[in-house]
């Protein structure tokens, strides 16, 4: 039905960029994903002060269907065949549901792990019980 | 790209601007540059200053270049139903690093890949001194295979190991 509106009212088209940016943000909110890693370009443009929602992400978008590749740094400590179901599952599902595209394949690249900071400095450093008073 | 690289690249980018600034500007008349071209014949220390900069921005960008020829692009790759999954071998070696470091007994350890596929590690191990090198040896052998099979997914086929170094005295236990 919805393809006989789109004949008898006009095209339907959704640009990359679009798919880009709900890609990215389905993948960063998925569980043991520290981030997206982005190219130079990316890099540069951060630099400069633009932040793009859409880093790291490439998507090819056709007529009906969509390709993604998702380059991702990981959280250290998490099983990266787990987490990359979850992006691919939750990647698919938020583009199929906000865009209507068929997502027919979402590869995932790991690019690097993230370690949390050493969280030693909490524990206040305790004085050594002195040996004579 | 690190934040450096970036600054350098900048800058960079803004020296050629002004260049061509420059350069555009002679042609239209402008004597700018001709006369600092003058006057570094005699004040030379102007000359070589610029020269000096722009030597080194050009060396730093060889360099950049290297290493990003350098850079490894081999990956373990592995399908699934709905795309690929490519894990690089930063990731594996990070990963490997961490879990190494994490044993007791490990002072440093340096890791090298050889193979992807099967997944071949070697090893290069410093020691804290009083530890048993072959069982010290064979827990890293075994946590790293069991680690990268848990959080990886990759079966390891071997994990080679190499004791460089004994550490001649433990870190100082306060700084």
């Amino acid at each position: 039905m919805a393809e006989e509106q789109r004949a008898s009212l006009g095209e339907l088209k959704i640009a990359n960029e679009v798919v880009g940016i709900i890609a990215g943000l389905a993948a960063t909110e998925v569980e043991g994903v520290a981030g997206m890693s982005g190219g130079i370009a990316g890099g540069i443009a951060e630099m400069l002060g633009r932040k793009n929602l859409s880093k790291g992400v490439k998507v090819e978008v056709g007529e009906h269907e969509a390709a993604v590749d998702l380059f991702i740094i990981v959280n250290y400590g998490i099983s990266i065949p787990e987490v990359a179901r979850n992006i691919q599952n939750n990647v698919k599902q938020a583009i199929e549901g906000m865009t209507g595209l068929d997502v027919v394949e979402v590869n995932i690249h790991v690019l690097g792990v993230h370690f949390p900071q050493p969280v030693q400095e909490e524990q206040p450093p305790e004085a050594p019980p002195a040996r004579v008073k | 790209m690190a934040a450096l690289d970036r600054l350098i690249v900048l800058v960079v980018v803004i020296a050629l601007l002004g260049l061509g600034i420059l350069v555009a500007m002679t042609t239209l008349g402008n004597k700018v540059l001709l006369n600092w071209l003058i006057r570094v014949q005699t004040v030379r220390l102007d000359g070589f200053l610029l020269v000096l900069i722009l030597f080194l921005l050009a060396f730093y960008l060889v360099l950049m270049l290297f290493n990003e020829l350098k850079t490894d692009k081999r990956a373990i790759v592995s399908q699934t139903p709905l795309g690929s999954v490519r894990i690089s071998i930063q990731t594996i070696s990070e990963l490997v690093y961490q879990a190494v470091r994490a044993i007791e007994g490990i002072k440093d350890v340096k890791v090298n890949i050889g193979e992807v596929e099967p997944l071949q590690l070697d090893l290069r191990l410093q020691l804290f001194p009083d530890y048993q090198v072959p069982q010290l040896a064979e827990t890293v052998q075994s946590s790293v295979r069991d680690y990268l099979q848990q959080t990886v997914g990759a079966e390891v086929a071997a994990v080679n190991v190499m004791v460089t170094g004994v550490l001649s005295q433990q870190d100082p236990k306060v700084s």
